[in-house]
């Protein structure tokens, strides 16, 4: 049964490389910037994996949490263990679909897009929609786009002695270059 | 009294120090810290099939895993990724390599130690270091 398991994968990943619709990354850059007057607070995460689905437009990206790097031990660990709680919940997930009417993915450029779906993060899915713009480059392409998520809403508890120092509109940067693999 | 004016303000002195030093602290590595050891076909496999269980086990935990290199590129940033082989085409030990230590090429052997960051499409090792 595994066997058979094992070759349906094999024959689908075939199939999925011979059309060629999906691009994909498992080394996709996503980043946070949390900024008051109190200090500045920016984290890096270059492990996110991300697929792209040229012709439906189906769009997903899976961000593990533990990836974040901060500049500062405390910062990191007050992230994961106080606010994220990323033993409990590992990973984030958004799960989309991008308007692709305007992209052509065999011509380089940039193309202004929409894309809204669903971000699941800290247990809790919330709706997130919003303009970016996918670089086409050799037939690469890279998916940016900012929008801003505030922590309450998925139900992360910032004490109120740390509240001066962590915006209620932290501004996420998606920056992730997808590839035919 | 003096004296105790004295010890106070070194007791102060003390404090801000650790609190600087604390408050200052890179993240931390994986030097000198002990490893779990295991293959890169064992540890994938155990996230493929449960999750939970590989994240109960190696979730933020020092892993040396070893296995045969089957990609080595570089992430967005220029840092080296190296796959490691799972036990199927479609799996992985994906491990982001601190420096720029070391040759990689695909089907070598290697052993290699970092954080283990939870499992995507592949389970996830950064900061690592070749052993």
């Amino acid at each position: 049964m595994k066997k058979i398991l094992l070759l349906a994968a094999i024959a689908g990943l075939a199939a999925y490389q011979g059309n060629a619709q999906k691009l994909m990354t498992r080394t996709g850059k996503v980043s946070f910037f949390s900024a008051t007057p109190v200090e500045n607070i920016e984290a890096f995460n270059n492990e996110v994996a991300g697929v792209l689905d040229t012709k439906s437009g189906d769009l997903m990206f899976i961000v593990p949490i533990k990836s974040f790097k901060f500049e500062k031990a405390l910062m990191q660990e007050h992230f994961n263990e106080n606010y994220m709680e990323s033993d409990k919940f590992p990973k984030a997930e958004y799960k989309g679909k991008a308007d692709l009417a305007g992209v052509n993915f065999t011509k380089d450029g940039s193309y202004k897009v929409k894309a809204s779906g669903k971000l699941t993060m800290h247990g809790v899915t919330k709706d997130v929609s919003g303009p970016g713009t996918i670089v086409v480059k050799a037939g690469s392409a890279t998916v940016n786009a900012k929008f801003t998520v505030n922590p309450t809403d998925y139900g992360i508890k910032i004490p109120a002695v740390a509240s001066s120092k962590i915006s209620d509109k932290i501004e996420v940067t998606i920056d992730t270059n997808l590839k035919n693999k | 009294m003096k004296k105790i004016g004295l010890l106070l303000l070194v007791l102060v002195v003390i404090a801000g120090g650790v609190f600087v030093y604390l408050w200052n602290k890179p993240p931390e590595t994986v030097d000198g810290k002990k490893a779990i050891e295991i293959s890169s076909t064992n540890l994938s496999r155990v996230f493929q099939d449960n999750e939970k269980t590989g994240n109960d086990l190696y979730l933020n935990k020092v892993i040396a895993v070893n296995g045969t290199i089957s990609e080595v590129s570089k992430n967005q940033d220029g840092k080296t990724v190296l796959l490691l082989s799972g036990d199927d085409p479609l799996s992985g030990v994906q491990c982001t390599m601190r420096d720029d230590k070391g040759s990689f090429e695909s089907g070598k052997t290697v052993t290699v130690k970092g954080f283990c960051n939870g499992y995507t499409i592949v389970v996830l090792l950064s900061d690592c270091v070749e052993e």
